[in-house]
């Protein structure tokens, strides 16, 4: 039996194989699909809503809606609602509202319960900031400890 | 009678202000300007309806906040008589069907947004484009070269809004 090993932190800063291709640097190209699509040019902005799901690559998105501000280029992505990043099959991610920044290749995913799972081990907190560029995660909770669960591979 | 001098400020102050009442009443947000569309034929037809048809028609306009947007098309045929005004010209008014239509949408500094597409239904007197069911969007947005496909697709040039819902699907590639 592998023995589990939980710890209660108040920061953990982890590095993991990446969780999400950055879609700055990533040519492959993105498929959505979703119930419908409001353009308002005038504000830049470009809404997905209903049953969005988001697909680059390995990677697949979730959510209840979309947004992407724009201007010259993308400026911001943001998810809301049930939000899910899952890599393959062994990378999963999930929280209220996910925010992604091209310019500084920063995901930053929150909720009331935001989790970063991968295989067997698991974070809990209500913050995950995930550098794309330097592919390091940092799980954090306001007002208390991270939960971790490490189950070793062998 | 001569007036005195409060009286003639008066006068002047109640001239001003109705000057720029009327000059604010004849402000429009957003005009329709016809470049180029001149009817190539125009007839009755058996049901006592005014068709006209059209080659390469071009419409553009600028919204509230400085947008600009153009629309052409290879072809426009117009159905019905529509209404007209003094300010309206016969032509730009009424449904017309558009063949090849590209329409951009063009913010101060900034990229534009367009799209195309086989067929639409456009409505001059209100900017209303309506494209139909399975038609194929392409277009550029936010550095990405974008095809969508909905149920329904709208749009409204002169508030420079794009709607498509009943299922929608978008591919995009980076530029």
């Amino acid at each position: 039996m592998r023995p589990m090993l939980h710890f209660a932190l108040p920061l953990l800063a982890l590095t993991i194989g990446c969780i999400t291709a950055p879609l700055a640097q990533n040519k492959e190209p993105i498929r959505i699909t979703a119930e419908a699509l409001d353009v308002q040019h005038s504000s830049g902005q470009a809404t997905f809503s209903g049953n969005v799901k988001l697909v680059q690559g390995g990677l697949t998105l979730t959510a209840n809606r979309l947004n992407a501000r724009y201007g010259n280029g993308l400026e911001t992505l943001t998810a809301t609602g049930n939000v899910q990043f899952v890599r393959g099959n062994t990378e999963t991610a999930s929280g209220d509202t996910a925010t992604y920044e091209p310019t500084t290749q920063t995901l930053t995913l929150t909720g009331n319960k935001v989790t970063l799972q991968r295989g067997p081990s698991t974070l809990v907190g209500d913050k995950l900031v995930y550098n794309l560029a330097t592919q390091v995660a940092r799980v954090t909770k306001q007002g208390g400890p991270v939960e971790a669960t490490f189950v070793p591979q062998n | 009678m001569t007036l005195t001098r409060a009286q003639k400020l008066i006068g002047l102050g109640l001239a001003a202000t109705g000057l720029a009442a009327l000059l604010a009443l004849n402000v429009r947000e957003s005009r329709t300007i016809v470049v180029e569309a001149q009817p190539a034929t125009l007839q009755t037809n058996t049901s006592g309806t005014l068709v006209g048809a059209m080659e390469a028609p071009r419409y553009s306009g600028r919204s509230a906040n400085g947008t600009e947007w153009n629309l052409t098309a290879a072809t426009a045929n117009q159905i019905g008589s529509g209404q007209t005004g003094e300010h309206i010209p016969s032509h730009a008014t009424g449904e017309l069907r558009l063949t090849q239509l590209a329409a951009t949408f063009t913010r101060p500094d900034e990229e534009p947004l367009s799209i195309a597409s086989q067929a639409a239904t456009y409505q001059p007197h209100t900017t209303q484009l309506t494209l139909p069911e399975g038609t194929d969007i392409s277009g550029t947005l936010g550095g990405y070269t974008v095809v969508l496909q909905a149920a329904q697709a709208n749009a409204e040039l002169s508030a420079t809004t794009l709607r498509l819902t009943g299922g929608v699907s978008a591919t995009l590639w980076a530029r």
